[in-house]
Order: C-alpha cells, then sequence, then structure tokens
C-alpha cells in the first residue's frame, strides 16, 4: 500500500516523462540497430574524451543503463568536454603569436605569390614587387596585409576583378 | 440510537460528497513553457519526416497539435527571437546586422505579459540572446545561464526557478539552448553516434572550433582565414564564389582543404548526434517538467528559431540562404496534460507566437502586430485554422513567401532598396532575380510574387537609428564565431 502511494504520489517514478523512461528512449539513438544495448565495445566506439566504459559502467552489468547514460549528460559540459576548456579571449598578442608562426608565414607567402601570378597572368608587365619582396614581407602579419592591400590596388588601378573583399 | 448515528454520518458523508461535487471550482491562470532548440531543422523530428534521431520530441508530438507547416520569418537567432516577442518583421524593427537591438517602442510579449500580471522569466543561452541585443526587453527575470551554452546549461536553471514558483499564478517561462547549433560535436556518447569517430579528413577540423563550420563553402574548408578575408564585407557570402574556388584548388592560396563527400556526411552525422544531445536534454527537462507536477499544468511550446543548411547549398551555415532547410522549423504545442496528437498543416509563422500566447492568456493583441493567434486550432468546430502564405527576411536581403511548403525567394535587390517592389514586379520570374524552391511550380510562383509584391508593398521599413555596435557585442560575437577574431 505504502509503495502504492509513494508511486501514485511522486510522480516522478512511472509515466512516459519518467527519467528511466526519457534516457532509454535516448539510449536508442546511440546504436545502428536503435535497440539502445550499448555494451563496452559500443561505447569504445562513441566515446570521444571522456571516461572510459569501467568508470562509466558502475553497476558493472556490462551495458550503459539510463541512470550510467544520465551521469554522462549531467556532467559533461558541452561548451568544454573535448578538454580544450573554455576559449580565452583572442588579444592581439595571442593573434600574434599564432600567425607569425612557420605556417603562417608559409601561407601568408602563397597568398602574396599566388595573387602575384594572377595579376601578371592577366597584365604582363604589371609594376608589382617582386617574389622576393613578397616573401619577405610575408614574415610579419601587418606588412603582408599592407602588401595585400597594394596588390589590389594594383589590380583595380588595371581595372581587373579582385576576387577578394577585403576590410582595413 | 444507533440508527440515528448512523442517519447522522449518512447524511454527513452525502453532504460531504455534495460539497465535493458542486464546490464551484476556478480554473487556474494559464501557465506557458516555450522551448526553442535553435538551428533545429524540422526534417530531423519524427513528424516531418525524421528518422528516429529525436525520440523524445517524438514522444512529445505523440501527446501534442503538431504544425508541420511552420516557417520561420528570419534565419538567425538574434532576429528570428525579435520577430518572435513583437510579431513583427526585421524590416520594421531595424537594420539586419548586429547594430540590430530589439525595438523599444513596439510592443514585445513579456512586456505585454507582464502588464497583465503574468510571471514571465527566461533561462537562455546567450550568445544573440544576450541582454546587449534587447530580447531581455520585458521579461520579469532574464537569465543568460551561459554564453552559446546548451539545455545542458538552461534546463536545470529553468527548473530550479520553476520549483520556487507557485501554481496558481499565470506564468510564462522560456528556455533555450543552442544544441543543435555549431560546433556540432557534443559530449559522449551523442557526438559520435551517427558520424563514424574514426573518419579521418578535413572533415574532422570542422568538428572543432565555434566557426569551423561556416566557413565550409563549395567543397572547401577555409581553415585558417578569418572572415574578412574570405567573405564578403557584411560577413556572408563571398562576392565570387567560383573565384575563390579556383583560387584556393589551384594554388591552395587561401589555404582552403577540399572536402570529400565522405567529409561532408562525416558533417552532417555530427550535426544528427547533437539533435540527438538536445533530444535528450529536452527528456530531462520534461521529466523535471512531469515530477514537479507542471505538465498538467502548463502549455508547452517546442520549436525551433531557424533550421539549418548542412551542405544543400556548398554550406553549413544558417547565415546565407532561404530554402526549406533554414526556414522550415518545428511547431509544436501541448496543452494540459497532453492531447491525442495531431497535425495541422496550415502555413503559419512564429511571427504568430505572440498573438497565439496573448491570446491564451486573455491579452489584447497590439494592433501593430502581423501574425494572428493559431488557438482556433482549439476553439474551431473543425479544429482547423485558416491557410495563410507567410514571409521571412534574409540576411543578405533576400525575402521569401511561403505557403504549403512551397516556397519563392527574391533576392534581385536588398529588401531595404527603394526599387524593391518596381523589380518584384517587373522582373522575369525565371530570372536571377527569384528562385523558387524545390516542387514550385510556375503557377504557385506567380501566387507567391504576387503575395510577396503586396506584403513589401503594404509594410513599411524602419526608418530609426540603429544601435551601436559596441565592444560587449563584438566580443559576444566572436565568441560564438560570428565575428572575425583580429
Amino acid at each position: 500500500m505504502r509503495v502504492f502511494l509513494y508511486i501514485l504520489l511522486s510522480g516522478c517514478s512511472v509515466g512516459p516523462w519518467a527519467e528511466e523512461a526519457v534516457l532509454t528512449r535516448s539510449l536508442s539513438t546511440l546504436t545502428p540497430r536503435g535497440d539502445g544495448a550499448v555494451d563496452g565495445a559500443a561505447y569504445s566506439a562513441l566515446a570521444y574524451a571522456a571516461p572510459s566504459f569501467e568508470a562509466v559502467d558502475v553497476d558493472g552489468d556490462g551495458r550503459l543503463g539510463p541512470a550510467e547514460l544520465h551521469e554522462l549528460l549531467r556532467t559533461q559540459d558541452p561548451l568544454s568536454f573535448d578538454g580544450l576548456g573554455p576559449r580565452r579571449p583572442f588579444t592581439p598578442k595571442r593573434w600574434s603569436q599564432n600567425f607569425n608562426t612557420d605556417q603562417g608565414v608559409r601561407e601568408r607567402r602563397a597568398v602574396l605569390l599566388f595573387i602575384r601570378a594572377e595579376l601578371l597572368n592577366q597584365k604582363p608587365g604589371a609594376a608589382v614587387a617582386s617574389e622576393a619582396e613578397l616573401s619577405q614581407r610575408a614574415l610579419s602579419v601587418e606588412d603582408s596585409d599592407r602588401a595585400l592591400f597594394s596588390l589590389r590596388d594594383i589590380y583595380l588601378s588595371h581595372n581587373l576583378r579582385f576576387a577578394l573583399e577585403l576590410t582595413p | 440510537m444507533v440508527r440515528s448515528l448512523f442517519n447522522r454520518l449518512c447524511l454527513g458523508v452525502a453532504a460531504w460528497l455534495c460539497g465535493c461535487v458542486v464546490q464551484p471550482t476556478t480554473p487556474p491562470p494559464p501557465a506557458v513553457i516555450v522551448v526553442c532548440m535553435d538551428t533545429l531543422r524540422a526534417d530531423r523530428l519524427g513528424p516531418y519526416g525524421g528518422s528516429g534521431r529525436t525520440p523524445n520530441l517524438d514522444h512529445f508530438a505523440t501527446q501534442s497539435v503538431v504544425f508541420t507547416q511552420a516557417f520561420a520569418q528570419a534565419t538567425e537567432t538574434l532576429f528570428s527571437h525579435a520577430v518572435m516577442f513583437s510579431s513583427r518583421y526585421v524590416s520594421e524593427l531595424g537594420p539586419m546586422d548586429y547594430r540590430f537591438v530589439a525595438p523599444k517602442d513596439t510592443p514585445v510579449l513579456p512586456e505585454v505579459l507582464s502588464m497583465y500580471g503574468v510571471n514571465t522569466a527566461a533561462f537562455v543561452s546567450g550568445g544573440h540572446m544576450s541582454e546587449a541585443f534587447g530580447l531581455d526587453r520585458g521579461f520579469g527575470r532574464y537569465t543568460v545561464v551561459k554564453d552559446w551554452g546548451s539545455l545542458f546549461h538552461t534546463a536545470p536553471a529553468a527548473l530550479g526557478w520553476l520549483a520556487e514558483q507557485p501554481k496558481d499564478q499565470a506564468m510564462f517561462l522560456y528556455v533555450h539552448g543552442y544544441d543543435a547549433h555549431d560546433r556540432y560535436l557534443k559530449p559522449t556518447p551523442f557526438g559520435f553516434s551517427v558520424a563514424d569517430k574514426k573518419h579521418r579528413g578535413p572533415g574532422e577540423r570542422a568538428a572543432l572550433g565555434r566557426s569551423a563550420t561556416t566557413r565550409i563553402m563549395d567543397g572547401l574548408l577555409y581553415n585558417r582565414r578569418q572572415f574578412d578575408q574570405v567573405f564578403d564585407i557584411s560577413g556572408f557570402r563571398p562576392r565570387s564564389v567560383s573565384k575563390i574556388k579556383d583560387m584556393a584548388v589551384e594554388g591552395r592560396a587561401l589555404g582552403a582543404i577540399p572536402f570529400s563527400a565522405a567529409d561532408e556526411e562525416h558533417i552532417r552525422g555530427l550535426y544528427d548526434g547533437a539533435v540527438s544531445y538536445g533530444d535528450a536534454w529536452f527528456g530531462l527537462l520534461m521529466s523535471g517538467l512531469s515530477a514537479e507536477g507542471w505538465l498538467d499544468r502548463a502549455w508547452v511550446v517546442v520549436l525551433s528559431d531557424h533550421g539549418e543548411e548542412l551542405g544543400e547549398n556548398g554550406v553549413f551555415s544558417h547565415r546565407m540562404g532561404m530554402g526549406p532547410q533554414l526556414l522550415s522549423v518545428p511547431l509544436l504545442v501541448r496543452p494540459p496534460g497532453g492531447t491525442v496528437g495531431r497535425t495541422v498543416d496550415q502555413t503559419v509563422g512564429l511571427i504568430d507566437l505572440m498573438p497565439t500566447l496573448l491570446e491564451l492568456f486573455g491579452a489584447t493583441l497590439p494592433a501593430i502586430s502581423r501574425g494572428r493567434s493559431l488557438l482556433d486550432v482549439w476553439s474551431s468546430p473543425k479544429g482547423a485554422i485558416e491557410d495563410k502564405v507567410v514571409f521571412a527576411e534574409g540576411a543578405m536581403g533576400q525575402i521569401t513567401a511561403m505557403n504549403n511548403a512551397k516556397g519563392l525567394t527574391f533576392g534581385g535587390l536588398p529588401w531595404s532598396s527603394p526599387q524593391l517592389t518596381e523589380l518584384l514586379g517587373t522582373a522575369r520570374l525565371d530570372g536571377p532575380a527569384f528562385e523558387a524552391w524545390e516542387g514550385t511550380d510556375e503557377d504557385e510562383a506567380q501566387t507567391l510574387r504576387s503575395a510577396l509584391y503586396r506584403w513589401r508593398k503594404e509594410t513599411p521599413l524602419f526608418t530609426g537609428e540603429a544601435g551601436e555596435l559596441d565592444e560587449e557585442r563584438i566580443r559576444i560575437l566572436q565568441m560564438g564565431g560570428y565575428w572575425g577574431q583580429r
């Protein structure tokens, strides 16, 4: 009788919106067959920067159960679950650190040399900086930006279309 | 003596029973909970053609009225919410860019409800919903739980607030999460529930970082570029796609990385995992509402402010296009206690939310509102509402008319142009200014074009002053990948 009254009054233990019912439904989305049977192997295929299956399978029954899924949902913040942590504000210093790398220089140099080649292809003899000079200017972000704008100006001075819309 | 006692007892019981039966009862004032699942495409839900990725929403649909032809009036969170809360079009309210601020001279839903004594609160995930953009106006309580967060952040906060609210008062609660928004990759076990964790390729890169997917264009990922170097000055579509593509493919000049079909499929899988993740949190929210007795007391509305393009037009974004992937949204309404699930196939818009809720609360709809109440679904004998053409406005100046899964977009001139109506009336329907949705025939397109013309002609444009693009707004936009980070 007491159990019956508890079930009747608590509201959270039965019914289609009981936590267990909700999570059982969600488990069905985790397996290709839709049966919700997530064992250790299935979990490994899904897991990403998360606790091991042994740590997640609290009751040790070899399957991810509704309560265990709830714990995963409750404890992993979608904004930082991958270990990257909250994003740091992007400061000029960080910008400089990120882009004054070898890769950044290579990339900027490739852009400048490509646009130079394009320009000379369309307008042979155009007064454009040499490859060596542009390579040198690619070493710094500010210099390569200025070079990019000057290349655009040359494009425009010859009434050529410049594909990139640049903003200072 | 015994008989006398027995008679008295019988009389007492009868009187008590009569009291129970004839006691006049006053229905409690309305309570409404709106759950906005940001960026959720309608076609991911079962009633809209989905394939089992949203079991909790699908179950909710069995207890609800499902509007199968519901359309958003804008494709970004800020603008779509401004429409929902004011029942007016963005072009009437301000510029469709990030100087936009929710209007101060237009009555908004929470403000009107507050005037009627309704207890109002919102638990939102910031970003475009942050106070800096003015969508908090009129709410008694407005809490940004986490910028660019999800129901993971807002559902527990909303349930915590609800636990302290009396159930005999009129109440309006708005809960919002960016669960299906990029970045699509969500926590274990949902992140790779569809996408293959072992996939290797540039699609992986798009899994990380807030703005990665919005830099996929025409089969290329512009991995290390800032918006202002790849996109046009408004931060949207590049001026010359083919040129940029050529440059990238031939010279890798922009550091662009070609995508394979498998990469695109991988990204779609990540999105679907995010949808299931949001569905799980929606289920937990419903579980909390059920446990606290709110499901028998409150109307629950589930909607999305806009959809998402998943490679259909070469992009993974909701900033550029005006197709059904972006504008068709889920709209489900569950009355207190639930109902036998059914569908309503007439065309409606999110612009109808405010009139519907105001009628529900017995409040007067401001005369300036453009939407209409959908409560006829419950009150009319046939349970139907009139069909109607609805409209949408795009951030690149396009306008779209929609009816019965048909649509026509006009992009010949921005909607702010004084020559717009002239060109709307004269441009060739099969020319470049118009684009019809798939399945829209010429007659239907002509009807929609006439509707667009009339609507644009009759709807005045905003003429006031725009807000300021201050540092706080830029900071918030940068966090969400909506602004260059230089």
